[in-house]
Formats: C-alpha cells, sequence, structure tokens
C-alpha cells in the first residue's frame, strides 16, 4: 500500500468528501411538467477513517447512514462528491476496475434472514466471493471457507448445511466469514447486531472486535444503538437527514456532545432510574421529517429544543469547535 | 388504595405441534396491583409473548393452557367460556403489540377502529364514540385528532401508529394493560416518548402494566419488578433495583453482563454467555441453563430447581445461587 498521506502517523484508508446521493422522488403533482420530487438521502457527507480504526455512524430509521454505506462501496453510484480510497477515487472506477477493490472492501448486512441465499450451502455462500475474485482451484477455496468457519467460532460440518438450519446469530457469523473470505482491510457492518438477541449480540460484538485486532481490520459501524457505537468505535459520526451533525472521538462525544440533536439522542438511552446519570433529558417532539423537501436551513431547526430564528435560514456548516471535535450547530 | 388485578400462579401453557409438544410456559407465577409497572424480560422464545397472550386468552389454535390460575380482577379466567373473556378484553385486560402495522386491521380507517370498542363495551352511540375517539387520540399526543380519525393506518409513521394502539387498548379504561414489545420496531427517540406516555397514562388512569420487552436497560428504567423468564420457565423475580444490581440466577447476570449500558468500561471485553437457548422440544432433564451456566454442578443437570425466596419479595430458581 503506497499512499501519498504516509508522512501522517495514522494511515488514512478512506476519505469521503461532498458525497451526496440523491434519488428521484415521488411526482410532485399529476401533470408531467410539474415534475418529480428528490429525496436527499445523502446530502453532503465528509469523513475520513484511519487503518485499523473504527468509525461508528449512528442517527435513527430514515437518516441515510445505510444509504451512505452503500454509496461508500459505490453499490449506488452517488450523484456528487469523492470516496477517496487507498489514494484512488472509486466514483470515477467503471465497474470492471472496482471489481478488485471490492475485495478489499466488503459489507456485513443487518438482516441476517434475508442476506444469505436459501438455496445455497453454507460453504458456497462463503466460497462465492473467491470464486468472483478468480480462484479457480476448489481445494484452495474449500481451505479457505475451512478456516474462515474456524475463524468466527463456526463448526466445520456446517459448511454442507443450509441457512435455514440455522439460528440468527449463527447466520450471522455466516455472513461475517462471507465477508472476511478474500481478506478484506475494510468492512462496513450495517446493524449487524441489531437483529440479535441480547446474549447473543454480546457474542457478536466480542467476535467482531477480536477479528479487528487480529486481521488489522477497518470499520464503519453503523448502528442506530448507541451503546453498542460507543463500545465498539475509536470515532462517532451522528447522522440526521442526510447530514453529518457532529463528529468526534468517542469519548468526547459521550462525555461532551456539542450538537443538541446529540444531545437528546443520548437523553433518550434507557437507563435504570437508580443511576444518576447528570444528563439532562431532552425529549424531542415529533419524528425525523421527510428527507423529500427537508426543511430548509439545519434541518434540525424544528425539532431543536434550544433552535433561534437564524437557523432556519442558513445551513450551519461542520466546524471544528473543539480539536477533531466537530459540529455542525450555529450555538455550539 | 392499590386493588390486585392480575394473579398468576403456576401457569403452564403448551404448544401442540407437529414435531412434538412445546412447553412454551412452565411455572410461571405473578402478581400486578394497580398501578405497578411488572417487566417480564426475556429472550425470543423464551415464553414472554406466550404469556401475555395466555392472559389474554389469545392462545392461537394449536396453544392450551393446561395448568394453573389466572385471577383477573379476582375472577380466574382459564376456563372462562370465550363469550365472557370477550367482554373482559378491553373493560379488564388490554394489549399492545410490538408490530402496529400488523396489529390494526389495514382496511378500516383508525377511527373505526377506535370507535369500534367504545360501540361495544361503553355501548356509546356513533356519534359519542366518535368524540371519545378524537380525545383518546388527543390523550396519546396525535395532532389534529379530527382528521386523522379519517386516515388509514399505513398513512401513520410507525411511532404514530404506536400511540394510535395505545388508544385503542385504553379506550375502555383497562385495569391490565400488557405491552408487548411495545417500543422494539421505535428509534430511541420514539420509544422514550412511547414509554414516558405509558407512564403518565397509567398515573391518570390507575392501571397496572405489564411490559414485555428483552432490553434489561428499558426494564430498569420504567418497571418496578421484573420477572426473568428462559427456556419458559421464571429463573428469577423481584424488585427491579434488587434483581438488577444483585442478580442471584447466573442466567440474569449472564442477561445483565451481555447488555451494554453507556457506563461500560470501553476496555473490556463482554462477558457475553456461551452457547445457544435449548430447543424447547428436547428440553433435558433439570435446569434448562445447565448447559450454558458456568456455575453449573452435579445436581443441575438431574433435578430442576424450583423456585425459591433469597430475601423478601426476590425469588430465584438456581441449585447453586450467588450469595
Amino acid at each position: 500500500m503506497n499512499q501519498p498521506e504516509t508522512q501522517t502517523k495514522e494511515q488514512v484508508l478512506l476519505r469521503v468528501e461532498g458525497l451526496k446521493m440523491h434519488f428521484p422522488g415521488p411526482r410532485r403533482g399529476s401533470f408531467p411538467w410539474q415534475g418529480r420530487s428528490t429525496i436527499k438521502a445523502v446530502d453532503g457527507v465528509d469523513f475520513e477513517l484511519c487503518c485499523g480504526q473504527t468509525l461508528g455512524l449512528v442517527g435513527e430509521s430514515g437518516c441515510g447512514k445505510s444509504t451512505l454505506a452503500r454509496a461508500v462501496l459505490q453499490l449506488y453510484r452517488p450523484t456528487a462528491g469523492k470516496v477517496i480510497y487507498e489514494g484512488r477515487d472509486l466514483c470515477k472506477l467503471s465497474d470492471a476496475q472496482l471489481r478488485p477493490i471490492r475485495q478489499h472492501a466488503q459489507i456485513i448486512f443487518q438482516d441476517p434472514y434475508a442476506s444469505l441465499d436459501p438455496r445455497r450451502s453454507i460453504g458456497y455462500t462463503i466460497a462465492e466471493p473467491l470464486m468472483l475474485a478468480g480462484v479457480k482451484d476448489e481445494r484452495l477455496r474449500r481451505e479457505r471457507v475451512l478456516e474462515l468457519l474456524r475463524l468466527v467460532g463456526l463448526d466445520a460440518i456446517v459448511e454442507n448445511r443450509y441457512p435455514h438450519e440455522f439460528s440468527g446469530g449463527q447466520r450471522q457469523r455466516v455472513g461475517i466469514a462471507r465477508a472476511l473470505v478474500t481478506n478484506p482491510s475494510f468492512v462496513i457492518c450495517d446493524e449487524p447486531v441489531s437483529a440479535l438477541d441480547v446474549s447473543i449480540q454480546a457474542q457478536v460484538i466480542n467476535l467482531l472486535r477480536d477479528l479487528q485486532v487480529r486481521l488489522n481490520l477497518t470499520y464503519l459501524f453503523i448502528s442506530h444503538d448507541l451503546r453498542v457505537v460507543r463500545y465498539l468505535s475509536d470515532q462517532v459520526a451522528v447522522m440526521y437527514l442526510g447530514r453529518i451533525v457532529e463528529i468526534a472521538p468517542t469519548e468526547d462525544l459521550f462525555g461532551n456532545p456539542l450538537h443538541p440533536y446529540t444531545r437528546a439522542l443520548l437523553s433518550a438511552v434507557p437507563r435504570a432510574r437508580w443511576e444518576e446519570s447528570g444528563i439532562t433529558r431532552i425529549v424531542l417532539k415529533g419524528e425525523v421529517p421527510s428527507p423529500i423537501d427537508p426543511p430548509t436551513g439545519c434541518h434540525f431547526a424544528p425539532r431543536c429544543p434550544i433552535a433561534e430564528a437564524g437557523c432556519s435560514q442558513a445551513t450551519p456548516p461542520l466546524r471544528e469547535v473543539r480539536p477533531g471535535h466537530k459540529a455542525a450547530c450555529f450555538l455550539a | 388504595m392499590k386493588e390486585k388485578v392480575l394473579e398468576v400462579r403456576d401457569l403452564r401453557t403448551r404448544f401442540f405441534t407437529h414435531e412434538g409438544m412445546v412447553a412454551a410456559v412452565e411455572g410461571l407465577s405473578l402478581q400486578v396491583e394497580s398501578g405497578d409497572v411488572v417487566g417480564i424480560v426475556g429472550e425470543s422464545g423464551c415464553g414472554k409473548s406466550t404469556a401475555a397472550l395466555s392472559f389474554m386468552r389469545l392462545l392461537p389454535p394449536q396453544g392450551k393452557i393446561i395448568g394453573g390460575e389466572i385471577i383477573l380482577c379476582g375472577q380466574d379466567v382459564v376456563s372462562l367460556p370465550a363469550e365472557q373473556m370477550r367482554l373482559l378484553r378491553g373493560p379488564k385486560i388490554a394489549m399492545i403489540f410490538q408490530d402496529s402495522l400488523a396489529a390494526l386491521d389495514p382496511t378500516m380507517k383508525v377511527g373505526d377502529q377506535l370507535m369500534e370498542p367504545l360501540q361495544i363495551h361503553m355501548k356509546l352511540s356513533r356519534a359519542d364514540a366518535r368524540h371519545a375517539a378524537i380525545e383518546l387520540l388527543n390523550k396519546v399526543g396525535i395532532p389534529s385528532p379530527e382528521k386523522r380519525l379519517d386516515a388509514y393506518p399505513h398513512q401513520f409513521s410507525g411511532g404514530m401508529r404506536q400511540r394510535v394502539m395505545i388508544a385503542i387498548a385504553l379506550s375502555c379504561n383497562p385495569r391490565l394493560l400488557i405491552a408487548d414489545e411495545p417500543t422494539t420496531a421505535l428509534d430511541v427517540t420514539v420509544q422514550k416518548q412511547i414509554l414516558d406516555l405509558m407512564l403518565q397514562l397509567r398515573d391518570e388512569l390507575g392501571a397496572g402494566i405489564i411490559l414485555i420487552t428483552h432490553d434489561v436497560g428499558v426494564v430498569s428504567e420504567i418497571c418496578d419488578r421484573v420477572v426473568v423468564m428462559y427456556a419458559g420457565r421464571e429463573v428469577e423475580s423481584g424488585g427491579t433495583r434488587d434483581v438488577f444490581l444483585m442478580p442471584r440466577h447466573p442466567y440474569t447476570a449472564g442477561l445483565l453482563n451481555s447488555s451494554l449500558s453507556l457506563g461500560h468500561d470501553r476496555r473490556q471485553a463482554l462477558r457475553a454467555i456461551p452457547g445457544l437457548p435449548p430447543n424447547l422440544i428436547h428440553l433435558p432433564p433439570g435446569c434448562p441453563f445447565a448447559p450454558r451456566c458456568p456455575r453449573v454442578v452435579e445436581r443441575c443437570r438431574e433435578e430442576m430447581p424450583a423456585l425459591r425466596e433469597v430475601v423478601l419479595g426476590h425469588e430465584a430458581a438456581c441449585w447453586n445461587m450467588e450469595e
């Protein structure tokens, strides 16, 4: 890996600049000249991710976390912006040029039931990325599959079984094995534990952490659960309606949240009545507005407990309020 | 003055399936007084929802209560004829389900679904029921309720649908409200709103609440007492604070250790429970948690431990309890 960024202590693996992902929305009216609205699922996102680190991405459903993940991997072609991975802008590459890069950048999906092909054996499912990567030797593929099964804590016997024979936690292990089979350096985890029971969730979280250390993986970890994100991430970005509203090292973000939305999210996390939290409760009114024609200015202004008149006029930029701690709020 | 709204003694519910008999609930006992919030916590398949459906007498055809008593407001409902049970659902006992889109009728206006119990149980005229429905929607925090009455469930967001379901459940002032994972499908900020709403309504109506969830964080936040279930059995119960700060059963301890909180030390690995929950059709003899238990002793594999009181009001079923 020879990159121009080698002068910094930690190598930047991924840099995203001004990423936008817009989709055509519903028609504005029944006449053809009224045109379509635009769904701005991701609307100008910037971040950097260093080798071996984890960036946590939190936000409520519909805020664009999963779309962002897919746009980074070019599963959707972004509307605008750059995704610089190991020094190359992925947005400019053709599908054929992307193929070798896909071996290094993989994704683990949320739903362990929908993301495995019910008609393919576990062994085939895990080996498929290797076939796509051009590993023609069947023995070699099988060896690698067995190695991966061991790595994720599954028995070698399961190779010939089918997804319906497995529980959610085991399926998620299969999903992890499939993502890691091509030996990637970057893995996007899209809500990998949200569908799992608590005791199984803990097993998978431990596995993900353990694999990161052993294989020096870089994670983009997406979740709506702040407790999980806090536990796994070095850095955390909070998204609201397609934009990052706050990004900071984990300790700073949780210890000293600057954006009112982050504060509201934190105060909504369930906690025991007998624990003194020191956090004042902020209960937000209403729900996340639709990303079709979002509010002008700061997207959060209509729900914000401290909003002022100026907030709905202009969009606050994501600015460095303290070293390494950025927030997009005029009042932070 | 507190009244006992529900008392369950040694409930046993079975499912008769093609693969065999499933002991879905095996010896559950609990008590709910008016104004209480009691949590039932456990992982999927532990029998918590089956227990709730047993209380409601809404088990699917293959499910059957084979033993125990369910005393709802002084009346044993286990063998009550279906017609009479129907009269109790609404004014005495009501339920909120997890999946609001599946629980509401998609072809019926929200207003009609709300008015139906009012017309049947409270014997209101259509016009009066409509007024009462508007008031209910207002109470659960739905903006411009007069207009929303004529909307269909798909026109509401998840959080708003959950509010509609709460409004329907509360329409006949039930003495007991069962909430089965009411916030699992919702975002945290909306979850907070719904939990607060439930507590506020409990204070207004003085009903008892049973909250079924897998999230120990939610239980620790709003429940006065908690019942922990594993493989259809009650393994521990008591005051939430006692149980969570001093868990006696190794499964409760494991569940708490597996659950992240905002205070968890990030450098420390999670102490997960190894293995998987057992298959309820082929339960091994003895304690069902024994194969995964860190404190297992010989006796655990042979004999099922009975619940015994550790301190007043705090029970656990374990041969080798944490003291």
